[in-house]
């Protein structure tokens, strides 16, 4: 089972980590007259190479959309890679309004700004906007995946210190989690050496070299650390090479296990062979009609795939999507499957996921007419304990329409109160299915479907339920800017 | 201690007088059965309720008055007088779960010689002063309580809502059918208690119940019910887009098969009143005693089997139509409410299928997500959902262990919708397998099971895990049919 539609899936899967979120501003009072003069810093370890950031973001509220929401301030860490450049985790710097960069040892502010973003892996290049700034400290050398049991040494500024923190541990755990950042699962070691908020972005060292960047940590278990291996950080910076990143590509099939064997009888499996069962290829991939449901999957990207969906790894096992942490978008990967009693080999070209993952550097759409507030049907919108109805229809009614791709939904966040609209009786969270008569996908659709209309009324139908609103149109006209004002909505629209 | 005990003696004395030879204390032992392992139940336990002394049937025939909560999944239900030290057996005669009201008789009939009836009120319980009286050990306690309104609250034995009166009372850890009196006069049962509040069936509709069922003392579904999803008209504006002049009447949006409205109303109806009587638009309708009822209450003051006259708005015409008023029938809707009998089942291969009701589907999201995926009404072609409820781990479904909720599709290619299907689905192998096709999930297509070594494997996991029988089988329910 190694289907990246499942484990996107919230409620099949504890959820591994919890972010390692920038730790508040600092409040401690500077130490007095104790900072290193300049020149005095030990020169040659690698700790010069790890540097404190500090970001200033702004989160747009998704219960007012239009609200850019609260400034914040974190502090993260990120270390100096070849090309004077500072690799750190994408979290640290998300929805960031202003960067400020600390050498160590040094007390000055840095101007900085973001290069590149991988929000899925979680991962960031930033540099200083003083491009002399770096000259000098020697970039850190990203080495090998480490195996499990090899010591490593976490740097970093956890908990808003503004101090260089240090702490050892070993490889505990090799595996494949996703990420509480953006829900993308990837390649994940597991450290018990302590990793605390604010150690985010900073290097996990092993041998001198760069073995891992701290990115999550599981309050729930004691000593459970997780970064991210040289396999996902070279990923992401020759991705990024090109001055643009594409991200990580995923397959977006489902498949299921065949370890009984009366299972692996009727594929028509042979004595030793092993695989998992196709049965849903997203209709929107460049897999769908390459991959078919029924093929039993033998191997994906050379590695053979066993009865329950794992691929070998090193001296382990882990789950089959793994492999595709060693391909591009755009890339070929090689797939060998059984069809009808015959063994094809295949080459799939594989995308990034269809289901994006939770937005982060942009601002959320949303429309408000007369006070109705309308957002997409996203991933954001289905994160927060929503009910059944919108996470069925998000993540399943596509699987029961395996041939074509659905259109996008579009839902009634809320309401914002008014005499014009406080009778209608859709309650918020429901999903509009057609206004005035027309089916509705985006928001562009619902604002046609809105603009468009000349009769006295508009009419709202909402799926499931069926429940059906109307506004008197004139009567909502007039009163559209006046609720805009009333509840301090500067603009209808982020379309 | 003695002074306190005393006092509470003399207390009690009074008391006894007014009301304690109407009043019996019933022990019941219940149990439930198991969910996840629909051949077992659960580790039996007890629970002690009221009852009054009610005429029953025939001529100098008694009966004893409880709620159907005091007695769900009963084993044994045993009754017992003040001042006597030994309980009698009382059989249940009648149980109706959406009316909350169930009656017992006394297989030793000099049980109730020296009891006599309550005497109903006569007049509808207004806002005055009232009693709840019950046996606590060998004494009555009495509590005071004050009518604070009228209101409609669910039976809390089965799904319909129906109107009744809420009281102001210091009576605690009460709600096992504490009768209330007005003067000396039986006034209701109270259904529930909390926070110093008592939820009472008044005595007429308690009445009205046990005229009908000393007619016909059999299982009766009594309460009535249309049987409609369906939406408020609180606006001016829904209002006018559908023809009316003012907010009033329920827009219908869906008719369940079997229900009273079936082949009667549609989709786009509005329904506008009930027997001349407007609904406003809320859906509610005045009731010359409680006041504003929801439609759905005012229904359960009819009686299953009247033909009910409706006001109906259909493409803006208006128009009466006639309908038979039939129960609320759990049975009718695909996801069918909490049984109290024994849930049929299936074990086969280590699968445990059953059928998806309410109760069983709250279990999890997963389950939930299957109902959403089945939204769609009942149809004759599929009256129930059936789901593989566990794997029973064995060699044998090696590959399904841990697996469970999952909703089933068809078995050997063949759609079932009834434990009965199962079984005979599991006679027509494909080839040399059985094929368990199931409903959009993200863990599985369908579950394959070796047919040759099929029965054997069942045999030997019936007897591992417990599993006697392997199939309890299912009576369907009656055909579903709307008249057209």
């Amino acid at each position: 089972m190694f289907a990246s539609v499942q484990r996107c899936l919230p409620f099949f899967g504890l959820l591994a980590g919890s972010l390692l979120l920038p730790a508040a501003g600092e409040t401690a009072p500077p130490p007095k007259a104790t900072s290193p003069a300049e020149g005095a810093l030990p020169n040659r370890s690698f700790e010069t190479s790890v540097v404190r950031l500090i970001n200033t973001s702004q989160r747009a509220d998704p219960a007012t959309p239009w609200n850019l929401g609260r400034p914040k301030q974190g502090t993260g860490s990120g270390f100096v890679v070849e090309g004077g450049r500072i690799l750190t985790n994408a979290h640290v710097v998300a929805d960031s309004r202003n960067i400020v960069l600390l050498l160590h040892g040094d007390a000055t502010p840095h101007d900085a700004r973001i290069i590149a973003v991988g929000h899925d892996c979680d991962l960031a290049l930033v540099e200083p906007v003083d491009s002399k700034l770096l000259a000098g400290i020697p970039p850190l050398t990203i080495g090998e995946n480490p195996n499990l049991g090899d010591a490593v040494v976490t740097l970093g500024y956890p908990a808003g210190g503004r101090w260089l923190s240090s702490t050892r541990g070993v490889v505990s755990r090799i595996d494949y989690n996703p990420s509480a950042h953006s829900g993308a699962s990837h390649l994940s070691v597991q450290t018990d050496a302590a990793i605390n908020p604010g150690n985010s972005g900073g290097p996990v060292m092993g041998d001198g070299r760069v073995v891992g960047v701290a990115y999550q940590a599981n309050g729930g278990l004691e000593n459970t650390g997780y970064f991210l291996p040289p396999l996902i950080l070279k990923h992401f910076l020759t991705d990024v090479a090109d001055g643009r990143y594409d991200g990580f590509p995923q397959l977006d099939v489902l498949s299921a296990g065949l370890d009984n064997a009366a299972a692996r009888r009727r594929v028509g499996l042979a004595e030793g062979e092993t695989g998992v069962q196709i049965y849903f290829v997203h209709p929107a991939t460049p897999a769908y009609g390459i991959l078919k449901p029924g093929d039993v999957l033998l191997e994906l990207g050379g590695e053979v795939v066993a009865n329950d969906g794992t691929v070998a790894w090193g001296t382990q096992r882990l789950q089959a999507s793994v492999v595709l942490d060693r391909y591009f978008v755009g890339d070929r990967v090689p797939v060998r499957v059984l069809r009808a009693g015959e063994r094809l080999n295949l080459t799939v070209p594989v995308a990034v996921s269809v289901y994006p993952i939770r937005s982060y550097d942009v601002l959320p759409t949303y429309l408000v007419y007369a006070g109705l507030v309308f957002v997409p049907l996203d991933r954001e919108a289905v994160s927060n304990s929503p009910p059944t109805a919108l996470l069925y229809d998000y993540w399943f009614r596509q699987i029961s329409h395996p041939d074509a791709p659905l259109p996008g939904r579009v839902m009634l966040l809320r309401r914002l109160d008014h005499e014009v609209n406080s009778n209608l009786s859709i309650p918020p969270s429901s999903i509009i299915e057609r206004v005035n008569g027309k089916e509705v996908t985006d928001l562009t659709s619902l604002a046609a479907a809105l603009s468009l209309n000349a009769d006295r009324w508009h009419v709202f139908e909402s799926a499931y339920g069926g429940q059906i609103g109307v506004l008197d149109r004139a009567a909502a006209d007039a009163a559209h800017v006046p609720i805009l004002e009333q509840y301090a909505v500067p603009k209808d629209r982020r379309l | 201690m003695i002074a306190l005990l005393l006092s509470g003696l003399a207390y009690a004395a009074s008391d006894t007088d007014r009301y304690g030879d109407a009043i019996v204390r019933l022990t019941v032992t219940w149990q439930a059965w198991e969910s996840g392992q629909p051949w077992t139940k659960t580790s039996p336990s007890s629970r002690t309720a009221q009852a009054v002394v009610v005429p029953g049937s025939r001529p100098g025939e008694s009966w004893l008055l409880t709620t159907a909560a005091s007695v769900e999944k009963a084993t044994l239900v045993r009754a017992r007088k003040h001042g006597e030290p030994e309980e009698k057996v009382a059989r249940v005669v009648v149980v109706d779960r959406e009316a909350n009201l169930a009656v017992l008789s006394m297989d030793d009939a000099a049980f109730f010689e020296d009891l006599r009836p309550v005497k109903p009120l006569r007049e509808p319980v207004s806002g005055g002063p009232v009693t709840l009286a019950r046996w606590r050990e060998a004494q009555l306690e009495v509590a005071d309580g004050k009518v604070s309104r009228a209101a409609t609250f669910d039976s809390g034995t089965g799904v319909l809502g129906y109107a009744g009166l809420r009281v102001a009372t210091d009576l605690n850890n009460g709600g096992f059918s504490e009768p209330m009196f007005v003067g000396r006069r039986f006034a209701g049962l109270v259904t529930n208690v909390n926070s110093g509040e008592a939820t009472v069936t008044p005595v007429d509709f308690v009445e009205d119940w046990l005229a009908e069922v000393r007619e016909r003392p059999e299982p009766v579904a009594w309460v009535g019910d249309l049987g409609l999803s369906a939406q408020a008209i609180r606006s001016a504006e829904l209002a006018a887009w559908l023809g009316l002049d003012s907010p009033r009447g329920l827009l219908v949006l869906s008719v369940a098969q079997g229900g009273s409205a079936c082949g009667v109303l549609r989709r786009g109806d509005v329904l506008l009143g009930l027997g001349g009587v407007p609904l406003d638009g809320n859906g509610s309708v005045a009731d010359p005693l409680y006041g504003l009822l929801s439609y759905e209450a005012e229904l359960t003051r009819l009686r299953a089997g009247q033909k009910l006259e409706i006001e109906v708005l259909r493409d803006r015409q208006p128009l009466t139509l006639t309908l038979p008023l039939r129960p609320y029938f759990g049975d009718a809707w695909l996801v069918p409410t909490d049984r109290v009998s024994p849930p049929p089942y299936h074990m086969a291969g280590g699968l445990v299928f059953r059928e998806y009701d309410e109760s069983y589907g709250a279990r999890n999201t997963e389950l939930k997500l299957i109902k959403e995926a089945l939204r769609s009404a009942q149809t004759p072609e599929q009256r129930r959902v059936i789901v593989v409820a566990s794997v029973l781990a064995d060699p044998y479904n090696l590959g399904y262990h841990g697996q469970g909720d999952l909703g089933v599709a068809a078995i050997n290619g063949i759609p079932v919708d009834s434990m009965n299907e199962v079984a005979e689905a599991f006679q027509h192998p494909q080839g040399e397998f059985h094929v368990i096709s199931l409903l959009p999930n993200a863990r599985l297509l369908e579950i394959v099971l070796d047919a040759a070594t099929f029965e054997e494997a069942t045999r030997r996991i019936a007897e591992s895990y417990g599993v006697d029988p392997v199939f309890r089988p299912e009576i369907p329910p009656p055909p579903i049919v709307c008249p057209e």
